[in-house]
């Protein structure tokens, strides 16, 4: 072997060896499944409507996330500031692009200031993921999905394209998502999480957030183009890995949110508009009342400034129970659950 | 030559096109009873992008004693035809994919790409007083 091909071989061992490293460290920890499955949760969560501009939404989020969302969650996640203190910002973010979506888009404000409050909630509350069985059902939920669009596989072009002239009835929504995308992965800020390159933590949850979102547009587009369903089964596979990230040992403030994508996903699009006017306001509100409740000083505030904000989007966002069946029983199973949530949760300091 | 027939079906009438929709590409649409029988003097509407914040309504045109009328789409994408008021999803092929779709994705692609690659490379840790 000559002496370059040594080197060669030198430097390509070093570089695996490097690689690896990473890879050994992220299978050997524990807060890899738990954060990717809770970062592509939420961002099923916060997936805006393509219906109204395509990808141009997306566009419009992963530019504010780059200038804006992942900055503030990186500065914020350096600041050394008391936690509880720290779960303020996300609210000062949601005031912030309230502000830009202007009172004409009270709902896109709306849905934007308790997006963040939901980020906020999480933060506060420091969720604990459970083990690699999130990780799985992401990976089934990804799976049924592929198998569901490859049944009629056609170029997913005509919803994706983007369409600018109607931006406002997407900006808001987009402007919402760019803020979550930097604090996606919920908990990630914690000190005790140990994520490589801890600092950039939310670049990386940012992008694979991002990567769901792009993920699961292209898959909306194939559906519209061969107007099929997005398939119950993708719902419910989607959705369970909510329920598991978000209902890990202590606390189990925001699990509601999961029960909640799951059934929103089961309950179809009467459920969506039903999702941001009047689920997500409610569940807000019992997880900041909660938080309120069982906890003491900024964390208290917190809790409790989301239980306003929750409160007051409810009763000026209600529009009464789903006609449709499904989505309909879905609401009642959520307020059922969010009620038992708040009665059953154990009091912490 | 094999003929390419989008065949669509409700009620009593099928809607043959001929070839199949393309954008730019003269087709025939016919429209026929369950015995592929024509059927004369329909009103045929095609709506593009159905349900999308640029969706447009158009006339066709009628149906001549063959149960014939000639239609050269003007968007692609996902549509909808319909016969005196009954509509049926259809399909219209792109010609090519649209620059401005690919242009975005391409964009978000390396955006991802730039996020997770500078997530994952080794930066300064915590603050100092802060455990990792």
């Amino acid at each position: 072997m000559s002496n370059q091909l040594r080197v060669d071989a030198r430097r390509r061992s070093v570089t695996i060896a490097g690689m690896s490293s990473v890879f050994q460290r992220a299978v050997r920890e524990r807060w890899w499944p738990g954060v990717l499955a809770s970062t592509v949760v939420v961002s099923l969560v916060i997936a805006p409507s393509y219906a109204a501009g395509g990808l141009a939404g997306l566009a419009i989020a992963a530019l504010v996330a780059g200038f804006i969302g992942i900055p503030l969650a990186t500065l914020e996640g350096n600041t050394p500031v008391p936690e509880r203190v720290r779960a303020i910002g996300p609210l000062v973010l949601a005031v912030f692009a309230a502000a830009i979506a202007g009172s004409e888009l009270a709902r896109g404000g709306t849905a934007t200031v308790l997006t963040a409050t939901a980020v906020a909630l999480g933060i506060a509350g420091g969720w604990r993921r459970r083990t690699s069985w999130t990780l799985g059902f992401v990976g089934l939920a990804l799976l049924a999905g592929g198998i569901d669009l490859l049944v009629d596989l056609r170029a997913p072009w005509t919803l994706l394209e983007p369409r600018w002239a109607d931006w406002k009835s997407f900006a808001p929504r987009s402007v919402a998502i760019g803020l979550a995308l930097g604090g996606a992965g919920f908990g990630l800020w914690r000190p005790d999480a140990r994520v490589p390159g801890v600092q950039r933590a939310p670049w990386l949850t940012g992008g694979v957030a991002l990567g769901a979102l792009l993920l699961g547009a292209v898959g909306a587009g194939v559906a519209f183009e061969a107007s099929t369903s997005r398939g119950v089964w993708t719902g419910l596979l989607a959705g369970a890995p909510a329920l598991w990230a978000v209902s890990g040992d202590k606390p189990k403030i925001p699990w509601v949110f999961g029960l909640a994508t799951l059934l929103f996903w089961w309950g179809g699009p009467p459920l969506v508009e039903w999702w941001w006017s009047s689920l997500f306001p409610l569940g807000t509100l019992v997880s900041g009342f909660v938080l309120a409740a069982n906890t003491r000083g900024a964390a208290r505030a917190v809790g409790g400034l989301a239980a306003v904000l929750g409160g007051a989007s409810l009763v000026v966002g209600w529009n009464g129970i789903p006609a449709a069946a499904a989505a309909a029983g879905a609401v009642v199973v959520v307020i059922f659950v969010a009620a038992t949530s708040a009665l059953t949760r154990e009091k912490r300091a | 030559m094999i003929a390419l027939w989008a065949m669509l079906a409700w009620g009593a009438d099928k809607v043959v096109v001929e070839p199949p929709a393309q954008i730019g590409v003269e087709s025939e649409i016919r429209v026929e009873d369950e015995d592929g029988l024509p059927r004369p003097g329909r009103t045929v509407r095609v709506t593009y992008r159905v349900g999308l914040s640029n969706a447009e309504d158009r006339a066709i045109g009628i149906t001549d004693g063959l149960g014939r009328v000639r239609w050269t789409p003007e968007m692609a994408g996902a549509a909808e035809v319909s016969i005196d008021g009954e509509r049926q999803p259809l399909s219209i092929a792109w010609g090519a994919p649209p620059a401005s779709v690919l242009a975005i994705l391409v964009v978000l692609l390396a955006t991802i790409v730039g996020f997770v690659g500078f997530g994952l490379s080794s930066g300064r840790r915590w603050a100092p007083g802060r455990s990792e």
